[in-house]
């Protein structure tokens, strides 16, 4: 009997072992990895990179996470216009003469995130007819928009007041149309190809590059390339705002696939959310993805304002004016340069497409274009995007898998002859 | 051996009913034990630090950092060391007065470590489980 008895307990331990191995192990099923935003991008202004994935295997969720992680602070170590170690802070501030024809050669081979970014630069410069310029660094310089201003204003030492009429004064002394020249990027800043090194040069001693307006975008998409490395089933980020999205469709299960419904985007209000911030989380419309990328450019954030008018902090490349200003000049010997907003301008784009990189710059593209240009634009490219104006029209050009919700804003607006979301023609 | 003893162990019962009953008794008791505790105590995911029951930071569990924690008076530069390392999290040092503190390692949701006399509790949180349908991306 006592032999029985110590038998089944010790058989009984031996269970209890094996179930305290194995009961509290993780789950085959989803696991979920939400880590707290991360400053990414920035030195005294930060953007955050904000991750959420779902994945089956704890180890390849964190290492996707620090491999996208280390992936977006290289980029920012290599295109920073503000630290002093950033390939593109030494080409800003490179200004020694050595030959007749360049100020400037750098050998960017050794840089492994230069060269795309350049060589895109360079295409979306052209497909844009100019509007997307990586060179206009001088002219944010001029409006108090570059990184060191903008800080100096969070900081109190610089009005928005002052730094409207500092830009004021160069417009009115002509300083803004030299600064104009500077920026013609393939006039002042080349790339080259020799024996297969490529150069980039400084055609003008005071050229400079700005990566900001593509970099983020670049980013989403190394960044949804890692997801997929690892094999996550699910992933978004959210870049300052820049919103990428992927789903591996492949490794999901019949059940899963029925499930998974996608990401589900709201485009917000435009309206200035300093100034009112209970408005900020008022969505005007929302689409549903899987796998792509949102981008939202607009006039409503990071602007200045004197004297009840805006400064946008997207500047037009071609007239070096922020968006949405207009400028009369004098009319009349001794008159002075008068400023307002343009009513009918846009003040919202956001561009949906698989390439986050080619959404952050075509957002800002089609926002200087206009409505109609705009609409235009995305069409001749075949690209999607929602567009909102000041004057409360709308636009959705190309596909959307519109989902409106009972908030939803866009009742408020009209839609553009032909561009109304299909959800809202019944 | 003894041919009584063997007699009386071959004519005995293999295994005696109490016997079952008490194994299975113990075995039922051992898996309740380890359900309880598996669903009570989920794997943590990030840390929230709390000073007087309000929240003073979160992070995240598995990234390794020291955080200095201000208690008290900011003149008085009295500070609590919350280390995370390795998925756990402990509180490693601290130089208030009265260094009462519940010292160890913990990884598992709701743990707590608590801090007197500033009522400060580091807390192991778990994310909830995952789902398909997550929440919408507000963007612009």
């Amino acid at each position: 009997m006592k032999k029985l008895i110590s038998i089944a307990l010790i058989l009984i331990v031996l269970l209890g072992s094996a179930m305290g191995l194995t009961a509290c192990k993780p789950k085959a099923g989803l696991r979920q990895y939400a880590p707290p935003a991360t400053a990414v991008f920035g030195e005294m202004r930060t953007i955050s990179a904000k991750v959420y994935m779902i994945g089956r295997d704890d180890d390849k969720l964190k290492t996707a996470y620090n491999e996208m992680i280390s992936e977006l602070k290289a980029i920012d170590a290599e295109v920073s216009t503000v630290k002093e170690s950033s390939f593109i802070y030494q080409f800003n501030h490179a200004s020694g003469k050595e030959t007749d024809e360049s100020y400037t050669k750098f050998y960017i081979d050794e840089y492994r995130h230069v060269l795309p970014l350049i060589t895109r630069a360079y295409e979306f410069y052209e497909e844009s007819s100019w509007l997307f310029n990586p060179a206009i660094y001088p002219l944010m310089e001029l409006w108090n928009l570059d990184a060191d201003s903008l800080y100096n204003i969070d900081l109190g030492r610089l009005s928005e007041a002052d730094a409207v009429k500092e830009a004021h004064d160069a417009i009115s002394d002509g300083t803004l149309q030299e600064t104009l020249a500077l920026t013609k990027f393939d006039e002042v800043i080349t790339l080259t190809e020799d024996n297969g090194r490529h150069y980039l040069t400084k055609l003008n001693p005071d050229a400079m590059l700005d990566f900001g307006g593509q970099a983020k975008g670049y980013g989403a998409n190394l960044a949804m390339a890692i997801a997929d490395k690892y094999d996550i089933l699910i992933a978004n980020i959210d870049i300052g705002g820049n919103i990428a999205t992927f789903t591996n469709t492949e490794l999901l299960t019949d059940k899963e696939r029925a499930e998974w419904s996608g990401f589900n985007i709201s485009v917000s209000k435009p309206c200035p959310k300093i100034a009112n911030p209970s408005q900020s989380t008022e969505t005007v419309v929302t689409f549903n993805v899987q796998s792509s990328s949102a981008v939202t450019s607009g006039d409503y954030q990071r602007r200045f304002t004197l004297d009840e008018i805006f400064y946008a902090h997207i500047l037009d490349p071609l007239t070096g004016y922020p968006l949405n200003l207009i400028v009369t000049p004098p009319q009349e010997d001794g008159g002075i340069y008068t400023y307002s907003n343009d009513p009918q301008g846009l003040t919202s784009v956001t561009i949906v497409d698989p390439d986050s990189e080619l959404a952050d710059v075509y957002a800002k593209i089609v926002i200087l274009l206009g409505m109609d240009k705009g609409i235009e634009f995305l069409e001749s490219t075949g690209k999607s995007g929602i567009l909102l104006s000041h004057d409360m029209r709308y636009a959705a050009v190309g596909e959307f898998d519109v989902q409106p919700r009972d908030n939803s804003l866009i009742k408020h607006y009209t839609a553009v002859k032909g561009y109304a979301f299909a959800a809202t023609e019944s | 051996m003894n041919i009584r003893k063997i007699a009386t162990i071959k004519s005995s019962k293999p295994v005696a009913w109490a016997d079952i009953i008490l194994a299975a008794v113990m075995t039922a008791l051992i898996i309740m034990l380890l359900l309880y505790s598996c669903s009570t105590q989920k794997a943590g995911t990030s840390v929230e630090i709390y000073i007087n029951n309000s929240l003073y930071g979160s992070y995240d569990l598995m990234t390794d950092q020291r955080i200095t924690v201000s208690v008290g008076k900011p003149e008085d530069g009295l500070n609590v060391i919350v280390v995370i390392s390795g998925g756990y999290v402990e509180v490693e040092e601290s130089n208030t007065p009265k260094r009462i503190c519940e010292f160890g390692k913990i990884n598992k949701s709701p743990q707590q470590l608590i801090c007197l006399p500033h009522n400060l509790v580091v807390m192991v949180v778990s994310e909830a489980p995952p789902s398909l349908n997550p929440d919408d991306i507000v963007v612009g």
